[in-house]
């Protein structure tokens, strides 16, 4: 922690939220990868947050960081598409397990975080300005 | 009293004022690293919301003497499904409140050292 904590803390939130919205653009980027057969389909990560250790005698926290990110371990869903290169012999595409409706619902979460993330750190700027403008 | 016992009262009363201010800029420092703290935390797991008291003891202090403190302690609200209940309303409300007060309070100690400093120079 810097001499300005507040800042530290909202930056420790952006960055969380940050990689939160990084990992929802690679599962609604990869949600369409098809998988030839036998070959390994894309995995829907999530962000697994968690409160960042304080320093002893800090009561007030230290903000929040990436835990994991956790690799999905569901089989991917078979379609039925019989003309497609990619079917197998039954006639079925393989794609990933990528819930699109749970990623916008996150990505909407994670905007909002952010935001606040911002918020916090704007006003935290002016609030330590005030501070640093008093003089004798 | 003649006019450098009136200018020693003045200055004595204005030390006292700096030191309370002094103090109450602490605490909103505290609260406001709290709800930076908890904002920053809305999305993780299990997290409970903290925050700040110190005006009940600053109040004590000013009217009984002794050391006023700020504590840190649990909001206690509700949690939701996932053990976490920082209300981001609550939080951005009171964050705004804590600014204006900061502000106000960074105003007092501004006046109480041109105060001071008019005392001491003429």
């Amino acid at each position: 922690m810097s001499m300005f904590p507040s800042i530290d803390i909202a930056g420790t939130g952006l960055d969380v939220d940050q990689t939160w919205i990084d990992t929802i653009s690679s599962n609604v980027a990869n949600a369409d990868d098809a998988a030839t057969p036998g070959s390994a389909i894309y995995q829907d990560q999530e962000v697994v947050a968690t409160a960042s250790p304080s320093a002893p005698g800090n009561n007030n926290g230290s903000g929040v960081q990436v835990q994991s990110v956790n690799v999905s371990t569901a089989p991917g869903v078979l379609v039925s598409d019989p003309g497609n290169p990619l079917a197998n012999n039954a006639g079925l595409v393989e794609y990933p397990n990528v819930d699109i409706g749970h990623q916008m619902t996150s990505l909407v979460q994670a905007q909002a975080g952010y935001e606040a993330n911002a918020n916090v750190l704007g006003n935290s700027d002016a609030a330590y300005k005030a501070i640093l403008a008093i003089k004798a | 009293m003649d006019g450098l016992n009136q200018t020693e009262v003045l200055m004595a009363d204005a030390v006292q004022s700096i030191n309370i201010l002094n103090f109450a800029l602490d605490a909103i420092q505290q609260r406001q690293q709290t709800i930076a703290n908890n904002i920053s935390n809305q999305d993780t797991s299990g997290f409970q919301a903290n925050v700040v008291d110190f005006e009940n003891s600053l109040a004590s202090a000013m009217q009984n003497g002794g050391t006023a403190s700020a504590t840190t302690v649990p909001e206690g609200l509700a949690s939701g499904t996932n053990g976490n209940n920082v209300s981001e309303s609550a939080e951005l409300s009171l964050e705004s409140q804590t600014n204006l007060e900061n502000q106000s309070v960074a105003n007092s100690l501004q006046s109480e050292f041109s105060m001071l400093s008019t005392a001491i120079t003429g």
